[in-house]
C-alpha cells in the first residue's frame, strides 16, 4: 500500500473585546473559558507528546485578534482572578457533593483540572500563552498560520479591494511580530475565498491557503485528484481543500463523534442548574447566569434526562473514536492512493475551540489520534500544508470556486435580510478609507495617529463574527452595537483629520478602548501599492 | 456602550451587486436625489428595474432580463433560474417601450459555480519556496514518480522511534458498531475491488471523459456536506437557551 498524508489544522479565532467594558463582561468570559477549556488543554496535549518523544506535525492558525488578546497583560491578570474564583467554586462543590457518590468524584476531577491549568498557567507558560504557541512552532511540531487581521469576511468585502488587502496585510504585519517570521500558510477566514484573493496573498509572500471541499472540486479546470493533492491558483499559492469525511465524523450534529453519549453535555452546567444564591459569585456580576465549565452529566440520550458522567467511559470513548478515525484515513489512504500519482493528502481543519470547550473530551481524542498516527508511519504521517508542498512543488493549477465553510457553502450566512444591512455601511466606509490614503499619502503628527485609529475601527467592524451573531441570533444586539460604535468612531476621526481640529482628549480614550495593533501603521494598509497607481 | 446611529445614506449613486450563492443575488443601491428628479424629469411614465446582462464566455453581455423593484427598498434580492458566470446589473428606469433610463451601473459580479467544471485539463506548475510566482512545467509522467518510495522524514527534529500501538480489546466491538455507524460516509470500494497496486498507474492516462467510477472529485462532490464550523454548535447553543427561556 501506497503511504500517505495527513494534515491537521486548527483554527483558533475569538472576536476582539474590549478590555474597557466590565470586567466581568460576557464577551470577556468568552475568552478565558476558551483558555481554561480549549488554549491550555490543548497545549499541554502537545507538551505530554513531546514528552513522550512522539513525532507529530500540525498546522495553527491563532488569529491576530485572538493574538492580541492572549498577550495582554491586563487580560492576562483579570483570567487569573477569574481562574481563581473558578477554583474556588470546586472547592465549595467538593464540600456540596462529598455525601453523593456520583457527583463527589466529578467535582473532585474539577477541582484537580482546574487546578493543573492554573499551575499551567502560572508556572509553565508564565501567563504567556502566545508564547507557548510559539514555542512549540520554533521546536517544529505545529506550523502557525497568518489570518485576517479582525476575521474579515473577504468575499463580501471583495467590493473594496483596499478593505482586502488592508485585512491581509494587517494580519500578516501582526503574525510576524508575534511570531517572528512571515508566515508561509494563510487561513482564510471562514473559509470564505473569492477569484483574485489568492493575488493579493501572493503580495505579501503567502505560499498557500485552506478552502471547503467544493472550493476545490469546483475549481476550473477540473481537480485531477479532488481534495487529495493541492492546487496551484493562477497566482501560484496553493489551495488544500478540506477533507469531507473527516469534516462530517467530527462535526456532524447529528452522529459526529462529539455527540456519542458517552461524552459530556455541554448545556448541563450548574451555572445554569444550581441555586440561584449559591451560584450568584461566579456568574455575571448582574446575576445573568452563565456556563461556569462545571458540568457534570454525559449525553445520555436524545432526551433530557441526563445520567452522571463517567470519565472512565468517555476517555475509552476518544481512544476508539480516535481509532476509527485513524482507522478511516488509512481506508481513504488505500482508496484515493490508487487513482494518484503521488501520495494521497487528507486535509482535515477544524475550529480549535471545538476541542475542550464544545467537545471537552476532544484534546484527548487529539491526543489518542496523535499517539496512534505516530505508531502508523509506514502508511500515514501528519504533514503540514508547508511540508507536502516542499515534498511536491508540482500541483495542477486551476481557478478554485468561490466558496466557504458556512452554511450552503457560500456567502449566504453572512449576508442575509437580518445581516444584509451592514454592507451599505462598510463598502462606504471602505471607500472613503481609500480616498483619504490618496489624499493623505504622508501623514505625520496626530493626522497620522487619528488615520491609523480610523483604520483599526474600519479594521474592527468588518469582524465577521458580527454578521455570524446577528445571522444566528446569537448576541445580536451587541454585535449591532459593535459595528455601530466602529463605524461612528471611524466617521468622527475621519471628520476630526479632515477638519484638522482633533479631539486629543477623545482620540486617546478610543485609543485605549479599542487598543488593537498598536505597533501597526494600519492606515498606510489601506493605500493601494505604489506599483498599481 | 453608548448608542450609535449610522448615516441613512452617504449622498453618492451607488449599485452593489453581491452574490448569495449560485442561484441568488442580492442588490443595493443608492441614489442622490438630484440625479432620480433629473432622470425622472427626462424619461416620463416609467418603472424601476434591475437589467442584468449575462457575460458570454467572449467577455460581451449578448442576453439580458429585467426585474421589477421597488426604488425606495434600496435592496433587493434576486432568484435565478441558471447559474451563469457573470453579469453586470444596471438600475434604471424603464420606459414603456422597453429602452432604460439607466441610474448607474454595478460593478461586474463573478457568480459561484453550483458544480464541478466538467472538464479534466492539467495545467501542473512548479512553486518554490524561494520563488513564488507559478511556473509552468511539462505535466509529469507516472514513471518519473516512483509509487514504493519510503516517505521521507519530515524534520531530523525527529528522531524519536514510534511508540507501539495501544492494545484495544473490548473496544474493537465498539468499533465495528461505528464503521457501521460511519458506512454511508465510506469510500465506494467495488470498483476498484479488482484493481491492484501495481496497475494504477494505468489510471493516471485514462481519458479525460472518465469522470463517475474513478474521478476523486466526483466522489469528493458526493460527500459534501456544508456549514460544519462552529457556526453550527453555536446556534444551536442559542436555541437551547431560548427553548428554556
Amino acid at each position: 500500500m501506497k503511504p500517505g498524508y495527513l494534515a491537521l489544522v486548527l483554527h483558533a479565532h475569538l472576536p476582539f473585546v474590549r478590555e474597557i467594558e466590565d470586567d466581568d463582561s460576557l464577551q470577556q468570559h468568552w475568552l478565558f473559558e476558551a483558555i481554561t477549556e480549549t488554549y491550555i488543554p490543548l497545549l499541554l496535549v502537545f507538551d505530554n507528546l513531546i514528552r513522550d518523544r512522539i513525532d507529530f506535525r500540525l498546522t495553527f492558525s491563532i488569529t491576530p485578534t485572538l493574538a492580541s488578546m492572549l498577550g495582554n497583560p491586563l487580560l492576562q491578570s483579570r483570567y487569573l482572578v477569574r481562574l481563581e474564583r473558578l477554583i474556588e467554586l470546586t472547592d465549595k462543590e467538593v464540600t456540596r457533593t462529598r455525601t453523593d457518590p456520583q457527583f463527589a468524584p466529578l467535582a473532585r476531577m474539577y477541582q484537580a483540572l482546574f487546578g493543573s491549568i492554573h499551575e499551567a498557567f502560572v508556572h509553565r507558560y508564565k501567563k504567556d500563552l502566545l508564547g507557548a504557541f510559539h514555542r512549540l512552532q520554533t521546536l517544529g511540531y505545529l506550523e502557525i498560520i497568518a489570518s485576517a487581521a479582525t476575521h474579515g469576511y473577504l468575499p463580501l468585502l471583495a467590493v473594496n479591494e483596499a478593505a482586502v488587502r488592508a485585512q491581509i496585510k494587517v494580519g500578516v504585519e501582526q503574525y510576524r511580530q508575534s511570531f517572528g517570521r512571515m508566515p508561509a500558510g494563510f487561513w482564510l477566514p471562514e473559509c470564505g475565498y473569492f477569484s483574485g484573493v489568492d493575488a493579493l496573498l501572493d503580495e505579501v509572500g503567502i505560499r498557500f491557503t485552506i478552502l471547503e471541499t467544493h472550493g476545490i472540486t469546483r475549481a476550473h479546470e477540473r481537480p485531477r485528484y479532488g481534495v487529495h493533492a493541492p492546487v496551484h491558483c493562477p497566482s501560484g499559492v496553493a489551495a488544500f481543500g478540506r477533507d469531507p469525511d473527516s469534516s462530517r465524523q467530527v462535526w456532524s450534529a447529528g452522529d459526529g463523534y462529539p455527540g456519542d453519549y458517552d461524552y459530556r453535555e455541554f448545556y448541563r452546567d450548574i451555572g445554569y442548574d444550581l441555586d440561584h444564591d449559591y451560584i450568584k459569585p461566579y456568574i455575571l456580576p448582574s446575576g445573568v447566569r452563565i456556563d461556569t465549565g462545571i458540568k457534570y452529566h454525559r449525553i445520555t440520550g436524545k432526551g433530557d434526562p441526563k445520567d452522571p458522567y463517567v470519565p472512565e467511559w468517555a476517555e475509552r470513548k476518544a481512544e476508539i473514536h480516535a481509532e476509527h478515525f485513524l482507522d478511516e484515513q488509512i481506508k481513504q489512504i488505500e482508496c484515493s492512493g490508487r487513482l494518484m500519482d503521488r501520495k494521497p493528502l487528507t486535509v482535515a481543519p477544524y475550529d480549535a475551540e471545538l476541542f475542550g470547550h464544545w467537545w471537552f473530551e476532544g484534546p484527548r481524542w487529539l491526543d489518542h489520534l496523535i499517539r496512534k498516527t505516530a505508531a502508523r508511519q509506514d502508511v500515514i504521517r501528519l504533514v503540514t500544508p508547508s511540508d507536502y508542498l516542499s515534498e511536491h512543488p508540482v500541483n495542477q493549477t486551476c481557478t478554485p470556486c468561490d466558496s466557504s465553510w458556512g452554511y450552503k457553502g457560500y456567502n449566504e450566512v453572512w449576508l442575509n435580510g437580518k445581516n444584509d444591512w451592514i454592507y451599505p455601511h462598510l463598502h462606504a466606509a471602505g471607500l472613503m478609507i481609500e480616498d483619504l490614503a490618496a489624499r493623505y499619502p504622508a501623514p505625520k503628527g496626530s493626522a497620522l495617529r487619528t488615520l491609523n485609529q480610523a483604520a483599526r475601527e474600519l479594521l474592527l467592524a468588518q469582524a465577521s463574527d458580527w454578521a455570524f451573531m446577528i445571522s444566528s441570533g446569537q448576541m445580536e444586539d451587541y454585535a449591532s452595537r459593535r459595528i455601530k460604535s466602529h463605524l461612528a468612531h471611524f466617521h468622527r476621526l475621519k471628520e476630526q483629520v479632515e477638519s484638522g481640529v482633533v479631539d486629543q482628549e477623545w482620540l486617546e480614550s478610543i485609543e485605549k478602548q479599542d487598543n488593537i495593533f498598536r505597533e501597526i501603521e494600519t492606515f498606510a494598509a489601506f493605500r493601494i501599492s505604489s506599483s498599481e497607481v | 456602550m453608548d448608542e450609535y446611529n449610522l448615516p441613512e445614506s452617504y449622498g453618492k449613486t451607488r449599485l452593489v451587486v453581491l452574490a448569495v450563492d449560485p442561484y441568488l443575488i442580492h442588490a443595493y443601491w443608492e441614489i442622490a436625489p438630484p440625479e432620480l428628479d433629473e432622470a425622472k424629469r427626462h424619461s416620463g411614465n416609467t418603472k424601476a428595474v434591475l437589467r442584468f446582462y449575462k457575460r458570454t464566455n467572449q467577455g460581451e453581455y449578448a442576453d439580458w432580463f429585467d426585474i421589477d423593484i421597488d426604488l425606495q427598498s434600496r435592496n433587493w434580492y434576486v432568484h435565478l433560474w441558471s447559474v451563469e458566470e457573470s453579469y453586470r446589473v444596471d438600475l434604471g428606469l424603464k420606459r414603456s417601450d422597453g429602452t432604460l433610463f439607466r441610474l448607474v451601473p454595478s460593478q461586474l459580479v463573478l457568480m459561484p459555480r453550483s458544480l464541478p467544471a466538467p472538464e479534466i485539463d492539467q495545467r501542473p506548475a512548479r512553486v518554490d519556496p524561494t520563488e513564488r510566482r507559478a511556473e509552468t512545467v511539462p505535466v509529469p509522467s507516472p514513471q518519473q514518480d516512483p509509487q514504493q518510495e519510503t516517505i521521507a522524514p519530515l524534520a531530523n527534529l525527529f528522531d524519536a522511534s514510534p511508540i507501539p500501538p495501544t492494545p484495544i480489546d473490548s473496544a474493537k466491538i465498539i468499533l465495528e458498531q461505528l464503521k457501521t455507524a460511519f458506512a454511508s460516509r465510506q469510500w465506494r470500494w467495488d470498483p476498484f475491488e479488482v484493481e491492484t497496486a501495481g496497475s494504477a498507474n494505468t489510471h493516471t492516462e485514462r481519458p479525460a471523459t472518465d469522470l463517475t467510477a474513478m474521478d476523486l472529485t466526483a466522489m469528493d462532490e458526493t460527500k459534501l456536506t456544508t456549514g460544519l464550523f462552529s457556526g453550527a454548535l453555536q446556534s444551536s447553543h442559542t436555541k437551547k437557551q431560548s427553548d428554556e427561556e
